[in-house]
């Protein structure tokens, strides 16, 4: 969600084109209870609609009120589906205003990492922070400032695009207003503006992607998990879509994507985690990670690649 | 400019006889049609052997059946129109004109049968019922074209829905048919009596096979019917109720009236413009989500509907609930049940199934799109209310009227409350133990988009643990406005059938409750559980 695609709404109820330094100023403003919660970015009366901005906040203030730079903190997550560990002790601190990469070689434990640092899987142990806020503990806060778009799960397939985006801001409590506004920045933004009357299910695998994404950000979080958010997008709405994401992390939003495609994790993250064996095996902003090769290299010499293409000798002499 | 569209509809039927097919067909038609002109002015130098009253029943029952058949026959035989209202367009002709030119050119085709057809009961009759007989010919053949260009228009609708109209064009035959059964029964023993001798012991078994169908109630069902005013009118002169002649007429008008405005209403849509004009999509919020508050509940509620609305595996459930009592009715009376008390059995059934068929494992119906609401964080109560709502809002209907009409069909109103009572419970308490097992006791349901009747392919349970456990528990719930129904049906004392209103209503009131606080619970409680479910199925 770019700020400036909603002037309307925005204008009305927070502060939010002020650069992040001014931000500090912002909660001023706003009532008592936000004080609380610093805004990293996106004022988080943004995200409430007119109606329910004093119960949510009544609820906001079970947060501790840590001004913490760290948007996203795992500690000591772990994870085995009937003994194979998936995830073994992963820590990982993904700072405030940063776009993050995640990435690993398929079956390292990226998605299950990612479930559960959204609340969507339940690990065996660790903690993960949103915020300062336990995403396992004291879920109903730490969801509000979270967006999620999942690897491979369903969408509710039998609602129009439209429906779809509708039924993700009904849940956060956004007004009818709102929904409609955002819908529509949403849909330009990601080229759904013509599809929004079809049914999900009969979308393309990468429109699906691209209004799950649409979803994810329809209430303005502050944090944004994305899990391979550019699989069978086209690249001119793929680059629709890192743009806007780069205008939400230059305003203070976080978003920690993965992928395997390194070139565009290289190109467009400024920090990055090379996880593989359910095991973090690097991790921190990219220039340190990469000590000067690319990631590509990097990645397959952290992730040990070179062995397998040492073997299967019997592959270069042919059979017939 | 009328000249000119009768000779365009005249080319347009010759055209039609191009082909050498065609040419057969048309000609094998063209016989057919003449021998049943020509049998019913035979069939009318009967009537002098009919008795009065048989004679006024059989000129009503087939001058009934003509006047549907001019509706049903367009619908039977019907694929294309000849002359698409659209295509009148060309002419600058405006709505009007063209529903004009549209009757106007229907008189050239294989409607005129009907004016030799609406002429035979003109002979019939004498005197002033003649004179009425003549003027009702006039009325017959405008309505039989109102009803040929509306079965048209039918028919023409129907190629496109092979399913519906499948079923279409046998109810159509079958009406017909039943309808030249019903007159032949009451022709017969005349036509028997004309016959030779020897032939009595062949035709007598077909005479008396029939003689249900003489059954007075079937002539005089037929015979109020609208379709059957104008030819009714000269029978009512005929014994001089001009009463009912000046009501047969109003309620024949009307008819042409309402076949008239669906006629026209018809053509009027037909001539719609097909596309709009290209314009910037308008944002309003889509569908359900209009009707609901936007909060949790009010999206979860949304969602619901419009999946019950188009998700074939919901609507199944729908389908399939209006075959209950039909079947249930028809084995009971099989089985020799009284009908006072097999009358009884069916509503609950209904209303037990409306309330737990797809409830009572939502979730799993869900599949992985579940994550949407646990990764929003919403409470679990606000799920359970929302994805009850649509089974509240068929239910309670069903719960109310269905009551009501089985009450009556019962023929005692004072087991209405102990019907209320049951039904109540089943379906409140159905929402609530199916809020709890859809949120605890998920099993593998058929994926979305796959058939609704297809098996989902998982190892492992099927469900028959949650389906019978959560049955029972509602039959539970439900046991005290049974038992009290029971009492009352037993002892007749309607203390007991007020009792069982009380019970059910609040037995199925504080499982509604429990259930929906329950299965919030459970929910908030195992969200990522279920999630974890739904992907492994």
């Amino acid at each position: 969600m770019t700020p400036e695609a909603e002037p309307e709404v925005e204008a009305v109820e927070a502060p939010v084109e002020v650069p992040a330094e001014e931000v500090v100023e912002a909660p001023a403003e706003a009532p008592a209870e936000e004080s609380e919660q610093p805004a990293t970015g996106l004022a988080r009366t943004g995200v409430l609609p007119r109606g329910k901005a004093k119960r949510q906040s009544k609820r906001a203030t079970v947060q501790p009120g840590v001004a913490s730079d760290s948007a996203l903190t795992v500690r000591g997550l772990r994870k085995s589906f009937g003994g194979v560990v998936a995830v073994d002790d992963i820590d990982l601190d993904v700072p405030a205003g940063t776009f993050y990469g995640f990435v690993g070689p398929n079956g390292a434990g990226k998605t299950t990492t990612l479930a559960m640092m959204t609340g969507l899987l339940r690990p065996d142990a660790g903690t993960v922070m949103v915020h300062g806020v336990d995403v396992w503990r004291n879920a109903g806060v730490a969801k509000r400032a979270l967006g999620v778009l999942p690897d491979n799960l369903r969408l509710f397939d039998r609602l129009t695009g439209a429906e779809f985006l509708h039924h993700a801001g009904a849940l956060r409590g956004l007004d009818h207003d709102t929904i409609r506004l955002r819908v529509e920045d949403l849909a330009d933004a990601f080229g759904l503006k013509h599809s929004l009357d079809r049914l999900v299910s009969d979308y393309s695998a990468g429109m699906v992607k691209k209004v799950g994404l649409a979803a994810a950000l329809i209430h303005s979080p502050r944090v944004l998990v994305l899990d391979e958010p550019f699989e069978s997008v086209d690249p001119v709405s793929a680059n629709a879509v890192i743009g806007t994401l780069k205008k939400y992390a230059a305003a203070g939003g976080t978003v920690l994507l993965s992928s395997h495609s390194m070139g565009l994790i290289e190109r467009t993250c400024d920090s990055v985690a090379i996880i593989a064996e359910g095991r973090i095996l690097a991790a921190g902003p990219m220039a340190d990670v990469l000590q000067g090769d690319s990631l590509e290299n990097r990645f397959v010499e952290l992730a040990g690649g070179a062995t397998a293409v040492a073997g299967m000798e019997w592959l270069q002499s042919y059979s017939d | 400019m009328v000249a000119e569209l009768l000779r365009l509809k005249l080319r347009l039927l010759v055209n039609a006889f191009r082909s050498p097919r065609a040419v057969v067909w048309a000609v094998i038609g063209f016989v057919l049609a003449a021998v049943l002109v020509a049998a019913l002015w035979v069939g009318a130098s009967l009537a002098a052997h009919l008795d009065a009253t048989t004679l006024r029943r059989v000129v009503v029952i087939v001058g009934a059946m003509v006047s549907l058949a001019a509706f049903f026959l367009p619908v039977l035989v019907v694929r294309s129109h000849l002359i698409h209202p659209q295509t009148l367009r060309l002419f600058a002709m405006r709505p009007l004109g063209i529903i004009a030119a549209m009757l106007f050119t229907t008189l050239v085709g294989p409607i005129l049968l009907l004016i030799p057809v609406a002429l035979v009961p003109v002979q019939l009759w004498d005197g002033s019922a003649r004179d009425v007989a003549w003027g009702a010919v006039p009325l017959i053949v405008l309505e039989g074209i109102l009803a040929a260009r509306l079965g048209a228009l039918v028919g023409a609708r129907l190629r496109r829905m092979p399913v519906l109209s499948g079923i279409a064009r046998l109810l159509a035959v079958l009406l017909l048919l039943a309808g030249i059964a019903v007159i032949v029964a009451h022709v017969a023993p005349t036509v028997a009596e004309l016959l030779p001798g020897k032939w009595w012991r062949s035709v007598l078994p077909v005479v008396l096979l029939l003689a249900p169908l003489r059954h007075p109630a079937i002539a005089d069902t037929i015979t109020t019917l609208p379709v059957g005013a104008f030819w009714r009118m000269p029978a009512h002169a005929e014994m001089g109720e001009w009463a009912l002649v000046r009501q047969d007429l109003a309620l024949g008008v009307a008819a042409v009236v309402v076949l008239f405005v669906l006629w026209a209403g018809s053509v009027r849509f037909l001539l719609r413009a097909t596309r709009g004009v290209p314009r910037e999509r308008v944002a309003r919020v889509p569908g359900w989500f209009r009707r609901f508050a936007p909060t949790p509940t009010g999206a979860v509620a949304a969602r619901s509907f419009t999946y019950w609305a188009r998700d074939p595996r919901y609507r199944t459930a729908l389908v399939v609930l209006p075959l209950i009592p039909v079947v249930m009715l028809l084995s009971m009376w099989i089985a020799g049940i009284p009908w006072e008390l097999a009358v009884l059995l069916p509503l609950p059934a209904v209303v037990l199934l409306i309330g737990w068929s797809t409830l009572h494992n939502d979730v799993a119906y869900d599949s992985t799109a579940v994550w949407v609401h646990v990764s929003a964080g919403i409470r679990g109560v606000d799920d359970r209310i929302g994805r009850m709502l649509p089974v509240l809002a068929i239910g309670v209907p069903v719960v109310l009227g269905g009551s009501v009409l089985v009450a009556w069909l019962h023929g005692d109103w004072s087991i209405l409350p102990a019907l209320l009572g049951v039904c109540s419970a089943l379906l409140l308490g159905g929402i609530g133990v199916s809020s709890i097992s859809s949120a605890t006791a998920p099993y593998p349901a058929t994926r979305p988009g796959d058939a609704p009747f297809q098996q989902p392919q998982v190892p492992g349970s099927s469900g028959g643990g949650t389906q019978s456990g959560s049955l029972i528990a509602i039959l539970l719930v439900a046991s005290p406005a049974i038992a009290a129904a029971v009492l009352y049906l037993l002892g007749g004392d309607t203390f007991w059938s007020w009792t069982a209103l009380v019970a059910g209503v609040a037995a199925g009131g504080v499982m509604l409750v429990a259930g929906l606080r329950g299965g919030g619970l459970a929910f908030d409680r195992r969200a990522p559980e279920l999630l974890a479910f739904t992907t492994r199925h």
